[in-house]
């Protein structure tokens, strides 16, 4: 592991100190491996002296409740007056959201399955009618034909943007491990 | 070494390797690490205590184009210094007693 690739990973596994607490950690490393290189170490075998980021993070967390000073990550007070005091609004908020996602989703799957459907109907009905009235047959076929092909096209879209935000989300929880 | 006691020893170590003068950490590190097994990872939290106790004063300066943190004794760091030696001396003298018992 390279030193910003230690350090990086340090940083993100300390995540239970405050901020300033996590950057004074990650200076300390960063110094003492500049040190180790200046001492003729590559920067391979410098950050190899130190025990993995995980297992560092974790020492400071169980020493933390005993012998350190840093209280860890405050959560202001304020907050908690604010979460308590809203809860009531905050939840009506909450629900009300939802609400909103799963309304958005509904019309989208009613218009897409409208476009299918009904244009395949429509599609249909015009290739029958199109041997009694030509020029309405033919128009009806087509128009049918294109809104069958456009909700087919965004029952696609939607899958495709669905299975690629699935990968993200399992590729950065492998990535957090 | 019984834990609670290892951690007074290595503080008092590192508070004695800066009574010559400054120093930074890996510095440190390689002073006391003959006396007493020490890692980078041990001495941080260690160094973070004594300068929230006010026993040691830390600086950033430019070093090699880089910052480096250069830690001081204070007063107060020289007074537990004081504090340790003496409380030692009764140790010893308790331990030359128990040696002695023992081993009649």
């Amino acid at each position: 592991m390279n030193k910003s690739k230690f350090l990086k990973k340090l940083y993100r596994k300390l995540y239970f100190f405050s901020k300033d607490e996590r950057r004074s950690i990650v200076d300390y490393y960063s110094e003492i491996i500049d040190d180790l290189i200046e001492n003729g170490k590559s920067e391979e075998s410098a950050v190899s002296e130190f025990e993995p980021p995980e297992v560092i993070a974790s020492n400071y967390r169980k020493q933390r409740k005993t012998e350190w000073i840093d209280s860890g990550k405050k959560i202001p007070t304020w907050f908690w007056i604010v979460l308590i005091a809203g809860s009531p609004i905050l939840i009506g908020l909450l629900v009300g959201a939802i609400g909103i996602v799963f309304g958005i989703l509904g019309a989208v799957l009613g218009v897409t399955i409208g476009f299918t459907v009904g244009g395949l109907a429509a599609a249909v009905y015009g290739l029958i009618t199109i041997f009694t009235d030509f020029a309405f047959g033919l128009s009806t076929f087509g128009t049918g034909l294109f809104l069958c092909a456009l909700g087919l096209l965004i029952i696609i879209g939607v899958v495709t943007l669905s299975k690629k935000i699935i990968a993200k989300i399992k590729y950065s929880k492998e990535i957090n491990k | 070494m019984d834990a609670q006691l290892k951690r007074g020893v290595i503080e008092n170590c590192v508070l004695s390797a800066m009574l010559k003068g400054e120093t930074y950490g890996y510095e440190l590190i390689k002073t006391v690490s003959p006396m007493i097994e020490i890692s980078e990872s041990t001495l941080y939290p260690i160094l973070r205590r004594l300068c929230a106790n006010g026993y040691v004063v830390v600086r950033s300066a430019e070093h090699n184009g880089r910052l480096r943190k250069y830690y001081s004794i204070t007063a107060l760091g020289k007074a537990k210094l004081d504090d340790f030696l003496r409380d030692w001396k009764d140790v010893v003298k308790i331990y030359d007693f128990i040696l002695k018992e023992y081993k009649q």
